[in-house]
């Protein structure tokens, strides 16, 4: 069966038509962001208009599948509405509905007509039993069923035509992009950082993706892997700078100068902090990582609150009570499931010696922060980072040289 | 830098490749061309044949086919036989260029590393054909081929035996004169040589037909124009190795005794399963790091610019080289603690003191930082 072509989407935003004054504000940023998408997965003219609390998306040429489904993932996208554009001639309306996919599959339906334009001839219900019975002349096994059908028919009268909708798919909602500020996010590699990655989009937040790795020890294969879950956490985002901190230096010095059960703990510390100056380089307000209450011993109550003392930055950690079952299958949702199950070298794994601390010395934790000074060490490793983003066209671009004053967020 | 990954390739030689810029700029028509120049061409490529034949001893009964690599030569002797009823005899532990094309038809291991020819040898089926290494390229050890390509031939005279010499040619003497086997592989990059091109010396009679079928360049049995300046650097590669096989052995030989006394002075905690100071092939050495990954002595060697080579990364979970590992006999707790080092006769003693200073410290600093504490 060929696929039926939408030249319209209808796009409902989500929560965010609950804000006060400032509602205007989230509306254009959504806005540039969908525009930003559509224009460079869509090749054709299109126009975004904005009207009764959602956007019309158009064109003359009918939108790919692809790009409905990258719509469905920017952040306050609640849902999409395939439509087929018609003017207020009965007959054209009426072949639409016809094209309508899935009578053939379903046993039950119903048409409902709205008219935000009265001016139309005939009544709302009036209408709706009429195209019912024309879509029964044509499919006699159906019934009309008008709550819980099958499929429902949706047919809008708008001042600028008229609507045929054939389902509604949902988006992942929340807040769009860069509304609510700008945050550092921790990769790792694994299912979670990911995840609360993506968590984050949702939440309106505009990231910079920040990888420490701990060459030599670990092999180059593992950045490959990096850069592949950037690409994928990159559709809920606009751009999605990556930063590889090279931390192999780093980590030997760590690892020569605590006790071996301490090793993961001060890791994590040196990571955070190193966070910390990379936010406040580019004037971010956050970190996010994807830690998860009690899920290993370094993530126990005491080593995160620990931590989280001297950073003079908030961490936001949206995965803290998920389960791990949870956040793998939530992986599968994101779209970063197989990527993250690839084996890869981890560090902090290689490094880990015997059990590592779950509730640390306060004494020895200040002594070693104190014959220990790695400030400087973390600068350095800084500056020596690499950075890559991917472009509209979701290529792999790579930043010669960091301009760390200069607007990274914006390339 | 220093180099110690020749059995993967090798650094070509500066003279030879001085001699290809010029062929490459003068000698660009077809060889198969009608006209005089590319007839010129069509009899340097003749003539590379008929001196690479002579420098192997062989007969009119041998055909000398140019492929682009080592894997295409086994590959097309392969293809001969594809449809040949029986059994494929290969070493489990072999060059994959023979076990992937071979690993799905009916076949068994046959592998001169621990077992004898008569342990092996199955009586009651017929042997189509016995791939055979005179060298490992893992483990660098050296078989004794001749006796078993006889014995084979004696029992079943229809298998046809084919020899992947790469790692064999230019380090040792090899003769088709007599040969009981009917195939053979080797390649230019192994020799200093360009990358790119490679030979199968097979017997005519074994010829059935073409893996690249075309315009009928080699005599009809591999079609694709011919590139002479890869051939002559090819041959220049190889003619220059054979006139000092035994000066060059003598020298790697040093090299190796160098490295056994230097690692035993330096107390280096390392495991040989296959070479010792003394006897076998000097070339490849494989050596065993208990306690570190040898990935990431790979990578700590690279950032002083020292190349070994290791064929197992601690990434990767499913990891093939295992079943070769396997093969050779390693035990699987050591899977991802190999390392091979291959010498040349350009590698200095100088280089072999560096590498073995540098390889010590860096597993006395790595083992202290993730070992296991004893």
């Amino acid at each position: 069966m060929k696929e039926i072509e939408y030249n319209c989407v209808l796009i409902n935003p989500g929560e965010f038509f609950l804000r006060g004054k400032n509602r205007k504000y989230f509306y254009s940023v959504f806005k540039k962001h969908i525009a930003f998408l559509i224009k460079f997965v869509h090749k054709e003219k299109f126009t975004l208009k904005f009207d009764s609390e959602r956007f019309i998306l158009e064109s003359v040429v009918p939108f790919s599948r692809m790009i409905l489904e990258r719509l469905k993932k920017i952040p306050g996208v609640h849902s999409i509405h395939l439509v087929q554009k018609t003017s207020w001639d009965i007959e054209e309306i009426e072949q639409a509905v016809l094209k309508v996919p899935g009578y053939d599959e379903a046993r039950t339906f119903c048409v409902r007509v709205k008219r935000a334009n009265k001016k139309f001839s005939i009544g709302s219900v009036q209408f709706a039993k009429d195209l019912g019975h024309l879509v029964l002349t044509h499919h006699p096994h159906l019934k009309v069923k008008l709550r819980g059908p099958d499929l429902q028919v949706g047919v809008k009268i708008m001042d600028s035509g008229v609507f045929v909708e054939a389902g509604t798919e949902y988006g992942v909602s929340g807040l769009p992009v860069g509304t609510t500020g700008k945050i550092v996010t921790l990769l790792s590699g694994g299912f979670d950082s990911s995840v609360a990655s993506y968590f984050m989009s949702k939440r309106g937040c505009d990231q910079l993706f920040v990888f420490f790795h701990a060459y030599p020890f670990v092999g180059n294969e593992v950045k490959e892997k990096i850069i592949g879950l950037v690409k994928v956490l990159s559709q809920y985002q606009r751009l999605s700078p990556l930063i590889i901190v090279p931390f192999g230096e780093v980590q030997k010095k760590l690892a020569a100068n605590c006790r071996d059960s301490y090793r993961t703990l001060f890791f994590r510390k040196a990571m955070l902090q190193t966070a910390v100056l990379l936010a406040k380089k580019v004037k971010a307000k956050a970190l996010c990582t994807g830690d998860s209450l009690g899920q290993v011993s370094s993530q126990t109550l005491e080593n995160i609150s620990l931590l989280d003392e001297d950073l003079g930055m908030s961490v936001f950690r949206p995965l803290i009570g998920q389960s791990k079952v949870d956040i793998i299958n939530l992986s599968r949702e994101v779209g970063t499931y197989d990527l993250s199950a690839s084996p890869h070298d981890d560090a902090c794994s290689l490094f880990s010696l015997g059990s590592p601390v779950v509730n640390p010395s306060l004494g020895y934790w200040k002594y070693l922060n104190e014959s220990c000074p790695i400030e400087e060490d973390l600068e350095q490793a800084l500056l020596k980072s690499e950075m890559c983003y991917f472009n509209k066209e979701q290529n792999l671009t790579v930043v010669e040289n960091i301009d760390w004053e200069g607007n990274v967020w914006r390339l | 830098m220093i180099y110690f990954d020749h059995a993967a390739s090798t650094p070509i030689n500066k003279e030879i490749l001085q001699q290809m810029m010029i062929s490459y700029g003068d000698d660009f028509a077809n060889p198969a061309s009608k006209h005089a120049f590319g007839q010129r061409l069509g009899k340097k490529l003749e003539d590379l044949r008929q001196k690479f034949k002579k420098k192997f001893f062989a007969s009119d009964e041998w055909e000398l086919i140019f492929t682009s690599s080592a894997t295409e030569s086994n590959n097309t002797v392969f293809y001969q036989i594809k449809e040949v009823e029986g059994l494929n005899l290969y070493s489990f532990a072999d060059h994959m260029s023979i076990v992937n094309p071979l690993k799905h038809t009916d076949s068994q291991n046959f592998c001169l590393h621990h077992k004898t020819f008569s342990e092996q040898w199955p009586e009651d089926k017929k042997v189509k054909l016995l791939a055979l290494s005179p060298v490992n390229n893992h483990s660098g050890k050296l078989v004794d081929f001749k006796d078993v390509c006889s014995e084979v031939k004696k029992r079943s005279p229809g298998t046809h035996i084919h020899l992947d010499a790469v790692q064999f040619v230019g380090k040792y003497d090899c003769s088709l004169k007599n040969a009981d086997f009917d195939s053979l592989s080797f390649t230019s990059h192994k020799l200093a040589g360009p990358k790119g091109i490679a030979g199968l010396f097979i017997k005519k009679n074994a010829l059935k037909r073409a893996l690249l079928v075309g315009g009928g360049h080699e005599h009809g049995w591999r079609a694709s124009t011919p590139s002479v300046t890869l051939i002559e650097g090819f041959y220049l590669a190889f003619e220059k190795k054979i006139k000092v096989l035994d000066e060059s052995f003598e020298k790697v030989d040093k090299l190796r005794k160098l490295f056994f006394d230097l690692i035993r002075e330096d107390d280096c905690p390392l495991i040989f399963p296959f070479t010792n100071r003394d006897e076998g092939n000097p070339y490849i050495i494989t050596f065993i790091i208990p306690d570190i990954p040898s990935d990431m002595i790979m990578r700590h060697l690279e950032l002083k610019q020292i190349y070994l080579s290791t064929s197992s990364a601690c990434s990767s979970k499913t990891d093939k080289e295992s079943e070769t590992l396997k093969a050779l006999g390693i035990e699987s707790k050591y899977f991802k603690h190999v390392l091979r080092l291959s010498f040349s006769p350009e590698n200095t003693e100088e280089e072999v003191r560096v590498l073995v200073k540098t390889l010590s410290h860096e597993i006395k600093e790595l083992t202290q930082l993730i070992g296991k504490r004893k």
